[in-house]
């Protein structure tokens, strides 16, 4: 056999491995989406049957997150009308700012450590110990703190808590980042004129762009799916989506095929914003560790 | 079957009407009836007289005979009410509240998803919702906030800490009121009481059980705290079409040599259960629940029958009884009979168990009496018209001595309580709610819908025609069966959650192997010892003392 | 000459000089950093302050007085000491670093050969790799109660291992045995955190430089030892880094095994979290919770400071 054909065969070989590897893996996935569509007697447990394809396929779950109730397909109990819309927006600021502030906070943080060692050698760590208190004990003087502020239930509220806990994760990232930049190219800038800040602002950050990307998407998808600080720090006026699913239940029980909906809603942001940068993923995390 | 109950209920027809001409026969409209319903109260025991005096003390006025409460379909009449009773002085005093400025715009009241349908959707057809009948005569506005039952004592002990005064009515299960009213979140609603007379202990409109219920819903350390609006007892159903077929009776007579009845006794629901257990036809023995947080009740109803007339946790001086001879016989029994169930049965909650049973999967279980509301033909739950074949009864017990000794009980169920950190010009209104809720009329009106779980309580509503169509007869009867001689799971105490968990997690180990049942049971006698001696031996003990009342003293109320 | 100006804050910058650019840099340093200690002071300071004056004392909120009057009850150390010879956290502890453990080396196993595999070219790869990151965008929450459908004695799972598995019936209990829903809680971590492990280390494959890369197979380099000899030395740091992250998240598991078995059977899957949430938010014990948490909290940062600690070197000497 030729190398050229050896070479077919064995990037034959990895596609299909990968495509079994993907199907495995998104198994799961596949069960949430179909789940979806699925009409309360598909999805309900014990009936005894489990369908693998949706028989009835409805986008009864759909609507009813929004207010339009199916009687029947979607649930078979009379039962309020629901609207996941006030809670999906909610996640949606909350995320978003919280995301904005820990890389504001955490860039800054990141280039102050990477460039100059500010704040003393301990600060990586200390930041890092920030994630060390299991959360569910953390919460409980959060939420007095909150109270005191008078941030309970507040959006504001939320986005100050998610800045802060995914801060850790946007300093640790981005400083490997700027390790890898060459002193010399923020040094050039200043020679030319630049004040640091310019520096760092022109010369320095554009060249971590894919960087920032894969770190603002992993830092998006934590607060996204954040859960349990929504649930101890929110109450009836900011209510994220992730509490508000866990919570769709009617009479007749936990409403699975909702709740696949709404998560289906919720993972597509995230897959959506991927595809979106996704040149810049793979490049991303080197954790500055490797010499180029 | 009771008949205390049944000569008044009888005079009733479905308008009701017929019924009051007979109460007034009965008592006679006289200034002694009048002077009864002044200082009777609704802590009254004393039967027929209290009810008759609210009503006879309706003639002497014209602007209270005015009826109030739902209307627009036919049979609407039986659930309304005039001035003078318990739900008419909940009304006339919210709108004297709302008058006086001491009511808000919009009441803020926590509650369960799954029970906000019975307040907020229509039922029957042509009528309006309980919301809305509250709205329009009160003038003040409900708003529900949906509160997830699991996370209800999280939540509630967080606004506690906080002093948190956004709902003016909290919503809770049995198990948290103690927690909660040390925590100072409930409101304590003697004098409220007092003045307003709720009806829970009335013979008609009360509580079933009366006294007893009252006590086991509302009361902790004797004093009212909540106000219970659900009825989780559990009954035990079987599959009429098994138990009365003849030749199933006759192959059972045949192995175990004793005639195939509804189950009375733990002893034959295991030779039953292992009768009907056949797996590879589709049908199981026996699927009452056996998973974390919902099995342990299953426990409960083994143990509190194996003494005469009840088998209680603790001592007087708190000391744990659980670990003895009695605790044993019900958790080998529970253990033992887990076999007759689904193999998943640790993980399946009530969502399975009902799916199951619709599907004609099992031939007994324990469930809330809402499974009759829900097996409806049409039904998705009930494909196969289980409900039709559905056979109601008490929990079965055990021989103590000669005497039978049945006793179900209760866990969950909602109450909902005045919060004390909410604005306290607008506590007397936020109790008014709960009055009017759970006051005979209304609550037989709430429990009827099927947009929502909430069960079967008041007196009043064992004889509503309503309420019987959408469970069935079976059930009301069964349920006035059941109630008076039911005992509580762990609750009025504090600490119960605790109490809970530390019976839940070690039945879990018991049920799953990794524990034997004696081990088990030591477990959880020290657990619950350490448990008291946290919150203080000797207060606690005066609490369970108190919290007696709340348990039946008939050991037998299906006799 | 140049005299030498320590300042507390500035004794680890590199270049001491009067020069005035270092200065202004340090300067812009110090700026640049004070939001982040800003955040840290308020959101990590008090949390502790407060934890640890809480787990000195015996206080519940079921005792109705406020926090603040916590020093009523004040036991000292009886917190801790009862956790400290308390069975339940002793075992729960290790218990949540074998599933620590567990997950964590599989997913690095698992994530590394993925990269391997994506290192080279083949059809529609980008597409793929998209794909391959949706399990870490599901909420967790999700992926609780899918699983716990999935792996339900009669779920979907058994049917497909019925069908591949010789023999046909297949019934793993996977949230009934107490083994089993071990298997299972570390199983969906796996599931949902492969993903992460697979970005990074492929990352950190792609990363050597290509020039080296193809200089060693003209040297006639087979592919693992390329591997061995160049590929992996170079990503150390990463794989550090890597692990350390993902173990510290690990540790404090929580929406998996409290949806698939509530920490069950018994206290089969029962993780430091989970237990933790029974204390904190099922019972009211958060005095006993926040010396938990703090006792949890020195561990970790214990281990995790000697872990990082290659690390540290290996940036001291840039």
């Amino acid at each position: 056999m030729t190398a050229k054909k050896k070479a077919r065969i064995a990037m034959i070989a990895r596609f299909l491995i990968a495509i079994a590897v993907l199907v495995v893996m998104l198994f799961p996935v596949y069960w949430m989406v179909t789940m979806a569509f699925k009409p309360n007697v598909e999805w309900t447990p014990t009936t005894g049957e489990t369908f693998w394809i949706p028989q009835d396929w409805t986008t009864a779950n759909f609507t009813r997150l929004f207010g339009i109730q199916e009687d029947g397909a979607a649930s078979f109990l009379v039962s309020t009308p629901i609207d996941a819309m006030p809670s999906i927006w909610h996640s949606l600021i909350a995320s978003i700012g919280g995301t904005l502030l820990a890389l504001l906070a955490g860039v800054s943080t990141a280039y102050g450590i990477s460039r100059f060692k500010a704040g003393g050698g301990a600060l990586p760590f200390q930041i890092l110990q920030l994630r060390m208190f299991p959360p569910i004990a953390v919460i409980i003087p959060i939420l007095f703190l909150w109270t005191y502020l008078q941030l309970f239930d507040t959006l504001i509220g939320l986005i100050l808590i998610y800045g802060a806990v995914t801060f850790p994760f946007v300093v640790w990232l981005m400083r490997s980042f700027f390790d890898e930049i060459p002193r010399e190219i923020a040094e050039a800038a200043i020679v030319d004129g630049c004040t640091p800040f310019g520096a760092f602002r022109r010369a320095v950050l554009p060249l971590v762009r894919g960087g920032l990307a894969t770190t603002a998407l992993f830092v998006f998808i934590l607060n996204w799916s954040d859960f349990l600080i929504a649930l101890v720090l929110t109450d009836a006026n900011t209510q994220t989506a992730p509490v508000f699913l866990s919570q769709l239940r009617t009479a007749g029980g936990q409403e699975f095929g909702a709740q696949a909906a709404l998560a289906v809603i919720l993972v597509s942001l995230p897959v959506l914003i991927s595809i979106v940068i996704q040149k810049h993923l793979v490049r991303g995390l080197t954790f500055g560790a490797v010499k180029r | 079957m009771d008949t205390e109950h049944n000569d008044l209920s009888q005079k009733k027809d479905k308008s009701g009407l017929i019924s009051r001409k007979s109460f007034l026969a009965v008592a006679g409209a006289t200034g002694l009836s009048a002077t009864l319903a002044a200082c009777g109260g609704s802590s009254s025991s004393s039967g027929s007289t209290e009810a008759a005096a609210t009503t006879a003390a309706v003639d002497t006025s014209t602007t209270s005979t005015a009826k109030m409460g739902p209307s627009g379909w036919d049979g609407a009449e039986v659930f309304q009410y005039t001035a003078d009773s318990a739900p008419g002085r909940a009304i006339e005093g919210a709108k004297a509240l709302k008058a006086s400025g001491n009511a808000p715009e919009v009441l803020v009241v926590g509650m369960y998803p799954g029970a906000i349908g019975n307040f907020t959707e229509p039922f029957p057809k042509g009528a309006k919702s309980v919301q809305q009948v509250w709205e329009e005569e009160t003038g003040i506005k409900i708003k529900f906030v949906p509160m997830d039952a699991g996370q209800t004592y999280a939540k509630n002990m967080q606004a506690a800490s906080r002093k948190d005064g956004a709902q003016n009515l909290v919503v809770l299960g049995m198990s948290e009121n103690g927690d909660l009213a040390n925590a100072g979140l409930l409101l304590d609603l003697t004098d409220m009481v007092d003045k307003y007379k709720p009806d829970w202990n009335d013979p008609v409109m009360g509580y079933v059980g009366g006294d007893t219920t009252t006590k086991l819903m509302n009361y902790y350390d004797g004093k009212p705290y909540a106000i219970g609006v659900d009825g989780d007892y559990q009954m035990w159903i079987s599959r009429s079409d098994l138990f009365e077929d003849p030749k199933e009776q006759k192959d059972f007579k045949a192995k175990y040599d004793y005639d195939l009845i509804y189950p009375e006794t733990w002893d034959q629901q295991r030779d039953m259960a292992e009768f009907f257990h056949r797996p590879d036809q589709g049908l199981l023995g026996s699927t009452d629940l056996r998973s974390p947080g919902w099995g342990w009740i299953n426990f409960v109803t083994r143990y509190v029958s194996t003494a005469n007339p009840a088998q209680f946790y603790w001592d007087d001086q708190m000391n744990p009884l659980i670990n003895s001879p009695e605790g044993l016989k019900a958790l080998n029994h529970l253990v033992e009979t887990t076999k007759f169930g689904s193999k998943d049965a640790l993980t399946w909650i009530w969502e399975e168990q009902y799916g199951n049973w619709g599907q004609r999967g099992a031939a007994m279980s324990s469930s809330f009496s809402n499974l009759t509301k829900f097996m409806k033909p049409g039904s998705p739950l009930d494909p196969k018209d289980s409900g039709s074949v559905t056979h109601g009864t008490n929990q079965p017990g055990w021989m103590v001595g000669d005497q039978l000794v049945r006793h179900s009980s209760l866990y969950f169920n909602a109450a909902v309580g005045v919060n004390a950190f909410g604005p306290s010009k607008y506590h007397e209104v936020s109790y008014l709610f709960g009055q009017w809720i759970s006051s005979g009329q209304i609550y037989t009106w709430i429990t009827a819908n099927p947009g929502g779980y909430e069960d079967i309580v008041k007196q009043y509503s064992l004889t509503n025609p309503l309420v019987e169509t959408s469970y069935t007869k079976n059930t009301t009867e069964t349920m006035g069966q059941i109630i008076p001689g039911s005992c509580p799971s762990i609750s009025s105490l504090r600490g119960a959650p605790d109490y809970i968990q530390s019976l839940d997690v070690n039945l879990q180990k018991a049920l799953s192997g990794q524990s034997s049942p004696q081990d088990t049971l030591a477990a959880i006698e020290s657990e619950w010892n350490a448990i008291t001696d946290k919150i203080g031996r000797e207060e606690q003990a005066r609490i369970w003392v108190a919290s007696k009342a709340g348990w039946a003293t008939n050991p037998n109320t299906s006799a | 000459m140049a005299v030498v100006e320590q300042t507390k804050d500035d004794q680890d910058v590199a270049p001491l000089s009067l020069d005035p650019q270092a200065a202004a840099g340090r300067r812009l340093g110090k700026m640049m950093v004070a939001p982040g200690q800003l955040l840290l002071l308020l959101l990590v300071l008090f949390p502790v302050i407060m934890e640890v004056y809480l787990s000195l004392t015996t206080w519940s909120p079921s005792g109705g007085t406020d926090w603040y009057l916590a020093y009523q009850d004040w036991t000292w150390f009886s917190n801790y000491w009862e956790g400290i010879t308390s069975r339940r956290f002793l075992e729960t502890i290790l218990r949540t670093g074998v599933i620590t453990v567990a997950a964590v080396s599989l997913e690095f196993v698992l994530g590394f050969c993925l990269a391997v595999l994506y290192a080279e070219r083949f059809p529609l790869k980008r597409v793929f790799t998209v794909f391959m990151l949706v399990p870490m965008m599901v909420v967790p929450a999700v992926s609780g109660f899918v699983f716990f459908l999935l792996l339900q004695s009669d779920g979907p799972v058994n049917s497909i291992l019925s069908l591949l598995w010789p023999g046909g019936d297949v019934s793993i209990p996977w949230l009934i045995d107490p083994t089993w829903a071990l298997i299972s809680v570390i199983l969906v971590d796996v599931w949902q955190w492969t993903p992460l492990m697979f970005l990074i280390l492929l990352s950190g494959i792609l990363a050597v430089p290509e020039d080296q890369m193809n200089a060693a197979g003209i040297l006639g380099a087979s592919w693992r030892f390329r591997l061995q000899t160049l590929v992996i030395p170079m990503m150390k740091p990463i794989i550090l880094i890597a692990l350390i992250i993902r173990s510290m998240e690990a540790f404090k598991l929580f929406d998996a095994a409290w949806l698939l078995t509530q920490g069950g059977p018994g206290e089969a899957s029962t993780t430091i979290s989970v237990l933790l949430y029974r204390q904190a938010f099922l019972s009211s014990q958060w005095s006993y919770v926040a010396a938990l948490a703090i006792i949890v909290m020195v561990a970790i940062s214990v281990i995790a400071s000697r872990a990082i600690r290659p690390l540290e070197a290996g940036q001291e000497s840039r």
